[in-house]
């Protein structure tokens, strides 16, 4: 009798502390969505256009300094080479790596960036950081965008991100498909977003490391809105296993002209 | 009654006032005063550009329509005058800092006196023009084609004649056309310039020694292709 009374003493005990334990649980992981102050950090996109035809260095000197950066920020960063042709109705210095089905979004979308940076009209190369944020036209050595970018980078790098992104793959048949779960963090909703998806495959030229060649890329796909701690799951498209060896995906605005964050998966 | 004597007298006393003023302007043009007359030609200077510390030898002529001596008084807005400074002939020496100064006198009878015109002497500066590429900053970035303006600030106390602009040790353009010191360059960059280039403008002192005053900036240029058609 006294063994019951003291066992159902300590049964109600135990079920209290359960309770006040489960009530003083904080959600205060910085990357879970919950938490209303949770913030994940910036991975800048970095976008060259670029055209590895023409005779003259500065476009080998882009990617030799971007590669550079990337060396400098290891898994921090991305970058991605829209190699361009420079005419698109001749055959004259057409890049070896252009995709000619993507020539026209590559083109839109410098233009778009060029639209916001007037003084320099539209080259190659041509870098941009994070959409239009900041803009590096042309190189001068192999070193010359590293010199240029690093202190803009770094400052992207050291801010907090109210997104985070994860890519899941799925291979069938030599096809990949992705998906895209995008997260809204912190405590403030979004609207009027886009998801840019980009396969991107790694290539030799010469004696240069092409890293993240862009062969296909998804026009943004709309994200309406995207309330406070929660997370949405797009379809990102699917490529031909051997095209590609990784994704790269963004949420952008919806004019396409801001990155506010990215992520990388390899294949 | 006290009121109206009291107007009376201030009448009186205003109107003594009045005829006082007014006969001594009559006077005046009865008796014109008859001050020191100077030469047309002003003040007489040996020279008129001198190194600091040289010695001006500075003359008025001078001549007095009433009976009696003239008193000179020499005035200048820099530099000295040697003892004795108070006749028709004069030394000024100039000062240590270069620049435009002047010299003018007043000559003195019992009539009063009159001011001659002020005479500029010019003392060379041996200091150098100070010269300031304000435009573009040190470290700019340009791409080929691009139109780069260099706005340069350069003084000196005897002025500037002239200011040249070197890209790469390069005379690219001169100029004398300044607005409130500053002299302004365009010039479009060119495949050439692609990587360090150096901007260098140089001033020459309007003066005897022409010296030179130069600042020098390093620029970036970046080759570009035209980014090609639609």
């Amino acid at each position: 009798m006294r063994f019951v009374s003291i066992f159902k003493i300590s049964g109600w005990l135990l079920l209290i502390l359960f309770f006040v334990t489960c009530v003083d649980l904080e959600r205060d992981n910085p990357l879970d969505p919950k938490n209303p102050d949770s913030y994940s950090q910036t991975v800048p996109l970095v976008e060259a256009f670029v055209n590895l035809a023409h005779p003259t260095p500065y476009n080998a000197w882009a990617i030799q300094s971007l590669n550079a950066l990337s060396q400098q920020f290891l898994g921090k960063i991305n970058i991605v080479e829209y190699h361009r042709d420079l005419q698109i109705d001749s055959v004259f210095y057409d890049d070896p790596f252009n995709e000619t089905n993507q020539q026209s979004f590559f083109l839109q979308l410098q233009n778009k960036y060029v639209q916001l940076w007037q003084d320099v009209p539209r080259a190659l190369p041509d870098v941009f950081l994070n959409g239009a944020l900041a803009r590096f036209s042309g190189a001068y050595d192999a070193n010359s965008l590293k010199t240029q970018m690093e202190g803009a980078v770094s400052e992207l790098i050291a801010q907090k991100n109210d997104y985070i992104l994860e890519i899941e793959k799925s291979k069938e048949n030599g096809i990949v498909r992705v998906t895209c779960r995008v997260a809204r963090l912190g405590n403030e909703s979004a609207e009027n977003l886009r998801l840019r998806v980009l396969f991107v495959k790694q290539a030799q030229f010469e004696n240069l490391n092409l890293n993240y060649v862009v062969q296909m890329s998804w026009p943004g796909i709309l994200i309406n809105k995207l309330k406070a701690g929660s997370y949405q799951s797009i379809d990102g498209g699917q490529i031909a296993e051997n095209r590609a060896d990784g994704v790269i995906c963004a949420i952008v605005s919806e004019d396409e002209q801001q990155v506010f964050q990215s992520q990388y998966e390899k294949f | 009654m006290k009121n109206s004597k009291l107007k009376i007298w201030v009448l009186l006393v205003l109107g003594l006032m009045f005829l006082n003023t007014a006969c001594e302007q009559v006077g005046d043009l009865i008796n014109p005063k008859q001050l020191p007359e100077l030469d047309q030609q002003g003040i007489q200077l040996s020279r008129d550009q001198v190194m600091p510390l040289d010695t001006v030898q500075a003359i008025i002529v001078a001549t007095n329509p009433l009976e009696g001596p003239m008193q000179y008084q020499w005035l200048s807005d820099g530099g000295s005058f040697l003892a004795p400074s108070d006749n028709d002939t004069v030394c000024w020496v100039a000062p240590l800092s270069g620049g435009l100064y002047h010299l003018w006198v007043k000559v003195s009878n019992d009539d009063g006196s009159t001011e001659s015109p002020k005479k500029q002497i010019n003392v060379i500066s041996t200091s150098e023009p100070v010269v300031n590429i304000v435009q573009p900053a040190d470290g700019s970035y340009f791409v080929s084609g691009q139109i780069c303006t260099v706005k340069v600030d350069a003084r000196h106390e005897n002025g500037i004649s002239l200011v040249k602009l070197f890209v790469n040790d390069e005379l690219l353009a001169q100029s004398d056309q300044q607005v409130n010191d500053r002299y302004v360059f365009e010039f479009t960059v060119t495949e050439a310039m692609i990587g360090k280039t150096s901007l260098k403008a140089e001033a020459q002192a309007r003066n005897q020694l022409q010296s030179k005053g130069q600042d020098l900036i390093y620029i970036y240029v970046g080759g570009i292709l035209a980014g090609g058609n639609n």
